[in-house]
């Protein structure tokens, strides 16, 4: 969005917002604690991210606080159930009325992010986003809202340029001649994150021999294996969901169809249900996704200090070892308190507004590598994606450097059975 | 041409399924003229009890359809004693509203009680496949297949040939003539339902190797059964059987030629050219969905 459409939605927005504040809102308390609204799915569908987003937040809110606060006032997360949009938006509305939140956190789903951030943006709070990837979420000329996250790109980008850079050498073929099959489920998020993968395989010089999206809900995936087994492509590269991304692979091994190498862009290849689903023959499988972990010689001194914390203390309170959702709530969170709110203490919406816009934190600086520097639209740059590949059962790291942990395996994929 | 036949084994595999999930919901349909929108729960509940039975005691999915079929008739009547008979005489939006109630209650019961996680039933066998000649065909698949069938001809011997059955035909034909000439017509409003139930258990059961379950399962695919059950001609078990392998075979070649995401697109567009054409599908009675006509 260009900065003069931003000009003529703005004056509707601050007018809104400096409406419903002078009536009814408390501006920003300089006393007593921080509020934070953290508008998740946490029952429903979309629980199990959610959830575990909330919690990654939830384990910076409690650092921080034991560390003495943000200059002595502690911070207090409130839940707001975001379970479908129209929860988000009678949450976000919940909070800001009966607990005055004007700082809100979420949201894990692009359709709840995408209303709760208008709720927020609506009545004048400050809205950070950090999983829901949809490209739009930071097209819309919202003044603020950020997004500490990725976009769809942010996700779909790595596979082909994995592909380019390590992958088609493993397979003894130069990034021309290499051929990839790219497919999706067909919501929101399987066709913004393939789009942007097939743009930057053209961009490579990668030949996309098939894009073909289809409904998760689908029972049955064989025609989809009969067509790649048809193109032959040296790499898939696959958006989908937990369901369809075990039929496929089933499949695949009832046709008895291997591909040389198979790259999932999460969501349903970076959990451990799938894992779970397909056993043994998850080895070797990739998954571009949020980085699970980063390489600790890549972090600054006092990120490695935090890193080891959240680890703790998240295996303390839940008793099983964080994967990415909730590594990704805690970067959300110690980027909002520590390096934001911190940053701009006691200053009102505006104040935080400005103090992200001027926010230029290096990467490494978060547990996941990253770092914060925003564009004009509130997308940070310095958030990428990482590359992990499946070994013994386990999520290890491969790329990019920085994050890397393990080189890769399997390459190409040996039979099935025999992984 | 082997890519054809390939594409009719897949769909035919699939529309077993959606055959033996359809002819349950038309069943409890042609006697109790009732929509049960809440037979895609009893699906999902027979899946995670399969599930379950799997996971906990180690029983392979064929074996604890010994215990999840008599479960669902079980439910069945307990569901059709407590809920669907107080609706019988009134309007057809209070059966609506209770059946779709008692879908979300379900729904959401499940999502408390197992979370929105997907449970994957892992066995050995799971992707265990022939070939015959160019043609790969899986065991599952096929033995889900030959079940439904065999469960659907078994029902339509059981109603053509049995007593009950008879009673089950005479009941769906006139509620009142069947009072009259002695049927307990509320005996056979239960056992329908529980059979309806029961036999989307066995569907669940041949389902649950085959593709994971979760709370919404069922909601996802009972979309499908209800296509099949207009269709086929609301209450025809034939036509049910003959409109869900349709949607299958349309489904498993509009996937291939035309794309995934536009199968759904294909079938909806057969299903609307066959209703303009003949409204009452393809085997129903013309004013089946009326009370008490014959």
């Amino acid at each position: 969005m260009t900065t003069a459409t931003r000009r003529s939605i703005l004056p509707m927005l601050a007018g809104a917002a400096a409406a419903t504040s002078v009536l009814s809102r408390p501006s920003f308390a300089q006393e007593g604690p921080i509020k934070i609204g953290g508008i998740f799915p946490l029952t429903g569908a979309g629980s199990v991210f959610g959830n575990q987003n909330f919690q990654g937040v939830e384990i910076a809110v409690d650092l921080i606080n034991d560390r003495g606060g943000i200059n002595g006032r502690k911070v207090v997360l409130f839940k707001g159930d975001g379970h479908t949009p129209q929860a988000a938006i009678s949450e976000t509305n919940r909070l800001l009325a009966r607990e005055g939140v004007r700082i809100f956190t979420g949201s894990s789903t692009s359709a709840v992010g995408m209303v709760a951030s208008q709720e927020a943006e609506r009545n004048g709070a400050f809205y950070w986003e950090g999983m829901a990837v949809a490209n739009d979420f930071t097209a819309r000329g919202f003044k603020n809202v950020f997004r500490v996250g990725l976009d769809a790109g942010g996700l779909g980008r790595p596979a082909p340029l994995y592909v380019a850079e390590a992958l088609a050498g493993l397979l003894k073929k130069s990034s021309k001649d290499i051929r990839i099959a790219i497919i999706a489920e067909d919501s929101a998020f399987g066709v913004d994150v393939s789009s942007t993968a097939v743009a930057e395989a053209k961009k490579l010089g990668i030949a996309v021999a098939l894009h073909e999206l289809y409904s998760a809900k689908t029972t049955d995936l064989s025609p989809l294996v009969l067509k790649l087994r048809s193109v032959k492509p040296d790499a898939i590269v696959a958006t989908q969901f937990i369901n369809d991304a075990v039929l496929l692979q089933r499949q695949m091994k009832e046709m008895r169809y291997r591909p040389p190498a198979f790259i999932g862009t999460s969501a349903g290849h970076s959990t451990l249900s799938f894992a779970e689903a397909i056993g043994d023959d998850v080895n070797g499988i990739f998954s571009s996704s949020y980085p699970n972990d980063a390489n600790p010689d890549g972090l600054l001194p006092e990120t490695r200090s935090d890193r080891e914390e959240f680890l703790k203390r998240y295996q303390a309170k839940y008793k099983v070892v964080p994967a990415v959702q909730e590594s990704l709530g805690f970067v959300v969170g110690m980027a909002l308190i520590r390096d934001i709110i911190g940053k701009a203490m006691g200053a009102d919406t505006a104040g935080l507004r400005d103090a992200a816009l001027a926010a230029d934190v290096p990467a490494g600086s978060y547990i996941n590598g990253w770092g914060m520097k925003f564009d004009e639209k509130g997308q940070n740059l310095r958030a990428f994606g990482s590359m992990v590949q499946w070994q013994s059962r386990r999520m290890v790291s491969v790329y990019p450097a920085a994050n890397k942990m393990a080189d890769p395996i399997l390459v190409p994929l040996p039979a099935w059975g025999a992984r | 041409m082997d890519i054809y036949v390939q594409l009719a084994l897949s769909g035919l595999f699939v529309g077993g399924i959606y055959a033996l999930i359809s002819v349950g919901l038309t069943l409890v349909f042609g006697v109790l003229r009732v929509v049960n929108f809440a037979h895609g729960e009893y699906l999902t509940l027979a899946m995670f009890l399969t599930f379950f039975l799997f996971h906990q005691l180690g029983l392979d999915p064929f074996v604890a359809s010994l215990i999840v079929v008599p479960i669902l008739f079980v439910l069945g009547l307990i569901t059709e004693r407590l809920l669907i008979r107080r609706t019988l005489e009134a309007p057809h939006v209070v059966q609506v509203f209770v059946t779709f109630a008692l879908s979300l209650f379900l729904q959401n019961l499940f999502l408390v009680l197992f979370t929105s996680d997907f449970r994957t039933v892992r066995t050995d066998y799971a992707t265990a496949a022939f070939e015959i000649g160019p043609f790969y065909i899986s065991w599952l698949r096929l033995i889900a297949f030959a079940a439904s069938i065999a469960l659907t001809v078994a029902l339509a011997l059981f109603l053509k040939h049995s007593y009950m059955g008879a009673a089950i035909r005479a009941t769906a034909q006139d509620r009142r003539s069947a009072r009259l000439v002695g049927i307990d017509v509320d005996r056979i409003y239960a056992l329908t339902f529980a059979i309806g139930c029961a036999l989307v258990g066995a569907a669940a059961v041949l389902l649950a190797p085959l593709y994971p379950v979760n709370p919404y399962t069922g909601a996802d695919l009972i979309l499908v059964a209800f296509v099949a059950v207009v269709l086929g001609g609301m209450g025809s078990i034939a036509g049910a059987t003959l409109a869900g392998l349709l949607i299958g075979v349309i489904e498993s070649f509009s996937s291939y030629f035309l794309g995934g995401e536009m199968k759904q697109f294909v079938y909806f567009i057969v299903f609307m050219a066959i209703l303009s054409l003949r409204p009452v599908g393809f085997f129903g009675r013309k004013g089946a969905e009326v009370m008490d006509v014959t």
